[in-house]
């Protein structure tokens, strides 16, 4: 007991500041020099009382830059990561396998056709919200499939929606794939939906962050409540049932909060890759299988991941960005093969 | 939403995955339509034609999303954020007042305007930051822009202007001379320019002489080829030749079938080719035996044009009209 306090204790320590200073960062470091004076005082002079920070010499530009531009990438990246992470890991607590990940439930390839069919129909050139709330759609369109398919006499079997996710997010990808070779003579509109499925946090504003951010609060909050229920429901559904728990009514809650949590992650950041696969599970070896440990730490480790790729993302290849799905897969991959291996090597020890 | 409500849809899942499926491929046989549909009232008939400003300042302008536009005096660092508006900025205003320019600018095989962006090294635009820091006093981007670009653009308080790029006539390109040079102030520049791009199609439309029967001509871009509303169909006509795509019914920019091809014997084939690979693009052509069929191919009469001259979609088109005339009539 002590000794999962200490590591819950090491973790926080480690991971807080990591995330605090991977933040500042990412706000740091951009296409264009800043003095890092000049970001602290714009930074502070946002944050703080007016007048208790003096912004003089600072240019509008500058300001703009760091307040405007820098800033809710950054955070966009850390709601996106944490989001993605606590719905892996309610994926891998409801299908009881570490495997699972949050699009499993066809609520990832729902916020890709969401967004694909905004983007041929001309609607994501509207206005900002259009793509995201286009994308969010979609993912609970697909929930709301899969649920249908599902689900027979009020039952839900874990396996059975497992392989109705599998289905949905099959024909959903199918038809993404079709508007796209329908819309290809438009080159234009075919790169930018190309890139988007790529994943990537370019030009994301504030708008995009008071997008995500209240639904991955909601959806963290909800399962933080609800931690109790995950870790029963982990042990089987017959033994959650003995302990009171309304399985069927917490699996669908379950569902949709990893649905919810998974679109509102997409829909402002495109497909990424690996984060709600790699993180719970990196968690999970260090601090153990409990949901109350787990999410909170899934979600912090998500969010420190996903800003340190953007940062990668960002300063590898400059000017160009590379893609921030491309970049989470080709590290997150061969982390989860490490994982893996010494997953394994315990196992066999 | 209770268990309840789904038992019935439970009791038929692979029917209601079929039927999802039906519905969501009708969806997306349709969406290109209605896709299709918006572009074709908007740039078959087009954007109506450009109405000249005052000559004062400030001056309004109504972009293409109905947005006003206010600008006090001409704007001295322009940015284009669309590959044939860096076109149209670099042939009326004067290198130094073009802040930044697509990525495309940076690409000598089809950028007209490769030479000055090296020698002016002006920022590209898809990094907001960079445009930001750009300290621009205008910002014109495409109609396929995505909201948020502009939207962080516009946040900080930087004028953009959305103009239609989608262009289907060489009327569309001339008025957008017009369109652009008033938005930036360098009205004369426009005018002259715009008397240019009337006189080349004046020029073009007599290039025919009488004794030669229209050609029959194809245009093709890969696999896809140009039929109506087009501004290669505009071109063509112009200049007194039959576009075989129009003629077999295409409209717009559409992918085509070697059996159409072959079905349509142009006289002629039209490539483009970035320099340096003119015959990887011709022998892939030659190469598909339908298209060897054609008289176009029989007579030697492929014939590839630098990416740069074909179809640019600014006053750059100019080039292309230029050039079609000596091809088909040797002039």
């Amino acid at each position: 007991m002590a000794n999962s306090t200490l590591r819950w204790g090491l973790f926080y320590l480690v991971t807080l500041p990591l995330l605090g200073v991977s933040l500042l960062v990412a706000v740091g470091i951009g296409s264009t020099e800043l003095p890092w004076e000049t970001i602290l005082r714009v930074l502070l002079a946002r944050l703080l009382p007016e007048g208790w920070i003096s912004t003089e010499g600072i240019s509008n530009a500058d300001a703009v830059i760091v307040w405007m531009i820098r800033l809710p990438r950054a955070l966009v990246a850390a709601l996106v990561g944490a989001g993605l992470a606590l719905a892996g890991a309610i994926m891998q607590g409801l299908f009881r396998n570490p495997l699972a990940e949050p699009g499993l439930a066809g609520a990832g390839a729902g916020a890709v056709f969401g967004a694909v069919l905004a983007f041929v129909a001309g609607w994501s050139a509207t206005t900002v919200i259009t793509l995201p709330v286009c994308a969010i759609a979609g993912s609970l369109l697909s929930l709301l499939l899969v649920y249908a398919m599902a689900t027979r006499a009020g039952i839900t079997p874990v396996s059975t929606l497992l392989l109705a996710g599998i289905a949905v997010s099959s024909l959903l990808s199918a038809v993404s794939s079709l508007l796209i070779s329908l819309n290809i003579m438009n080159w234009q509109v075919a790169q930018e939906i190309v890139f988007w499925m790529m994943g990537g946090l370019e030009a994301r504003t504030w708008t995009h962050v008071w997008l995500c951010a209240p639904l991955v609060a909601l959806g963290a909050v909800f399962a933080l409540l609800h931690a109790r229920e995950l870790d029963l429901l982990q042990q089987g559904e017959d033994v959650a049932a003995a302990f009171g728990v309304d399985v069927e009514s917490d699996k669908r809650m379950f569902i949709f909060l990893a649905a919810l949590l998974t679109g509102a992650s997409v829909a402002v950041a495109g497909s990424v890759a690996f984060v709600g696969l790699v993180a719970p599970h990196a968690v999970r070896m260090l601090l153990g299988p409990s949901s109350r440990t787990l999410l909170p730490a899934s979600a912090l480790g998500g969010a420190t991941f996903l800003v340190l790729c953007d940062l990668l993302a960002r300063v590898v290849h400059p000017p160009t960005e590379l893609r921030l799905g491309v970049v989470t897969a080709l590290v997150g991959g061969p982390m989860f093969i490490w994982l893996l291996l010494r997953r394994y090597r315990e196992v066999s020890a | 939403m209770t268990g309840r409500a789904f038992t019935k849809a439970g009791r038929a899942p692979f029917t209601l995955l079929f039927a999802t499926a039906v519905v969501l491929t009708l969806m997306a046989l349709l969406t290109p339509t209605a896709g299709i549909v918006r572009a074709t009232r908007q740039d078959v008939d087009g954007p109506p034609p450009f109405q000249r400003p005052s000559a004062q300042w400030p001056r309004t302008f109504n972009d293409l999303d109905g947005d006003a536009v206010v600008l006090s005096r001409p704007p001295r660092r322009v940015v284009s954020q669309f590959w044939s508006i860096d076109e149209f900025l670099y042939s009326l205003l004067p290198p130094e007042q073009i802040a930044g320019v697509s990525a495309t600018a940076y690409l000598p095989g089809v950028s007209n305007v490769h030479d000055a962006v090296v020698r002016h090294r002006p920022v590209v635009s898809s990094d907001p930051e960079r445009v930001v820091a750009a300290n621009p006093e205008l910002v014109l981007v495409s109609s396929s822009a995505r909201a948020d670009m502009t939207a962080v653009l516009r946040s900080t308080g930087i004028p953009v202007y959305r103009l239609s790029t989608t262009f289907t006539s060489l009327r569309q390109i001339a008025d957008t001379i017009l369109h652009v040079g008033y938005l930036t102030g360098a009205d004369a520049q426009a005018e002259r320019a715009h008397q240019q791009f009337l006189d080349t199609l004046e020029k073009a439309r007599a290039s025919r002489p009488p004794h030669i029967p229209p050609p029959r001509v194809l245009g093709l871009g890969g696999t896809f080829s140009y039929g109506r509303n087009t501004v290669f169909h505009d071109v063509v006509t112009t200049v007194g030749a039959i576009n075989v795509a129009a003629e077999g019914g295409l409209v717009g920019y559409s992918a085509v079938s070697t059996e159409q091809i072959l079905r349509w014997d142009p006289e002629w084939i039209l490539l483009a080719a970035e320099q340096g690979k003119e015959e990887q693009v011709r022998s892939r052509v030659l190469n598909d035996p339908a298209i060897a069929l054609t008289q176009a191919v029989r007579q030697g009469r492929v014939v590839v044009l630098d990416a740069r001259v074909y179809m640019p979609m600014s006053p750059y088109t100019r080039r292309f009209l230029e050039a079609l005339p000596s091809v088909l009539y040797g002039q």
